[in-house]
C-alpha cells in the first residue's frame, strides 16, 4: 500500500519578512522526494513546519489524516536536522538499539564499524557520525524521513552508499531529502521541488533548476 | 513491517535514564547538599531547602535546555517528547529529593 504525505498553504513569516507563502508539496512510500533551493529560501523551515517542530500556518496529512504536531508520532514521520543530534556518549550499539537495528547488519554494509560497537559517538569522525544517524533514521520503520542535508560531512564514498541505502529503502518507505549537493539530489529524487522566492515549484525538467536561477547544470 | 506506535517500557526508561543523567550529577550533589544541612540544623531550615531545590531545578531546566537542545530531535525520533523527558525526570528527582529528607528525618 502507498502512504501520501501531503502539505500545502504554509505559509512563514519572521517579523516583517515572508520566508514561505502557499508552500506545498506531496511525498509517498516507494519515491524519494527532492527540495532544492538557496540558501535562506526557508527549505530547512519548510521541513521543520512540517514535523511540527516549528510553527506556521500549514495543512499537514498523512493518508489524508491532518498532522499537528507530527513529531509525536514517530511511527508515521521521523527528522534528521542538518546537525549531529544523536548525544555524543552513547555507544554506537547503544544508539542502533534504540532505533530497533542490530549492530551486525550495520557493520556488514558499513565496514568501517566493524568491532565499533562499544566506540562511544563523540569518538566518530563527522561523516561516520552522520552515516550511523542517517542509517538509525532510514532503517527504522517509520512511514515518512525528513532529511536536512543528509550528505553533508559524508565523503564521496559515503555518499554514494548513502544514495543506495535510500534507494533500496524507499520501497518500504517515503524520503523527502534537502541537500546544497544538488546533483546527488538530482541523482535519486523524483519528484523534485524547487522552492524560490517562498513557493515551491515542481520541476517537470531539469532545465527549470537552471531557468529559476538555482544552478546552472 | 509497519511501525509501532510506542516504544517498548524498557526502551522508554532506559531512554528517561539517559537524558536524567544529562543533569543528574549537579542535581543529586545538591540533593545530598540539602540531606547534610537538614540533619544538621533540623525541620526549621526544611522550607528554605524546599525552594533552594525548586529553584536549582529551574536553573537546571534552562542550562540542559540551551546545552542538549540539538538532542531532543534524538528523543523525538525515538517518540520521547520534551515534555515528556522533562516531566518523569524532574518528578522522579524531586521525589528523591523528598525521600532522601523524610528518611534523614526518621533516621535522626
Amino acid at each position: 500500500m502507498t502512504h501520501h504525505l501531503e502539505a500545502d498553504s504554509i505559509r512563514l513569516q519572521f517579523g516583517d519578512r515572508t520566508v514561505l507563502s502557499g508552500a506545498w508539496l506531496k511525498c509517498s512510500t516507494g519515491g524519494i522526494t527532492g527540495l532544492l533551493g538557496r540558501n535562506g529560501q526557508g527549505k530547512s523551515c519548510l521541513l521543520k513546519i512540517i514535523h511540527g517542530s516549528l510553527d506556521a500556518e500549514k495543512s499537514v496529512r498523512i493518508d489524508g489524516s491532518a498532522q499537528f504536531a507530527a513529531f509525536r508520532r514517530p511511527d508515521l514521520l521521523q527528522y534528521g536536522p542538518q546537525f549531529h543530534f544523536v548525544p555524543g556518549h552513547l555507544s554506537v550499539a547503544r544508539v542502533l538499539d534504540d532505533f530497533g537495528l542490530p549492530y551486525a547488519a550495520f557493520a556488514e554494509r558499513f565496514p568501517e564499524f566493524a568491532g565499533r560497537e562499544r566506540h562511544r559517538v563523540r569518538q566518530l569522525s563527522g561523516g561516520e557520525r552522520r552515516l550511523l544517524e542517517l542509517y538509525g533514521l532510514v532503517m527504522s520503520p517509520s512511514l515518512f524521513a525528513l532529511l536536512d542535508e543528509p550528505f553533508t560531512h559524508l565523503n564521496p564514498l559515503q555518499i554514494e552508499k548513502v544514495k543506495e541505502l535510500l534507494v533500496e529503502r524507499k520501497a518500504h518507505k517515503g524520503f523527502l531529502v534537502t541537500d546544497h549537493l544538488y546533483r546527488h539530489v538530482i541523482d535519486i529524487c523524483d519528484p523534485l521541488y524547487l522552492l524560490v522566492d517562498g513557493r515551491t515549484h515542481l520541476v517537470k525538467q531539469l532545465e527549470d533548476i537552471e531557468t529559476m536561477g538555482y544552478a546552472r547544470l | 513491517m509497519p511501525a509501532s506506535r510506542h516504544l517498548h517500557p524498557r526502551k522508554t526508561l532506559r531512554l528517561l535514564a539517559t537524558f536524567y543523567g544529562s543533569y543528574a550529577p549537579a542535581s543529586l550533589l545538591l540533593t545530598a547538599a540539602c540531606v547534610v544541612l537538614f540533619r544538621q540544623h533540623g525541620i526549621s531550615i526544611f522550607g528554605t531547602l524546599f525552594w533552594l531545590k525548586l529553584a536549582t531545578l529551574g536553573v537546571l531546566y534552562h542550562f540542559t535546555n540551551q546545552r542538549k537542545a540539538k538532542q531532543y530531535f534524538y528523543y523525538r525520533n525515538l517518540g520521547l517528547s520534551k515534555g515528556l523527558l522533562w516531566g518523569a525526570t524532574l518528578t522522579f528527582d524531586f521525589l528523591l529529593f523528598l525521600t532522601a529528607i523524610i528518611l534523614s528525618y526518621r533516621l535522626s
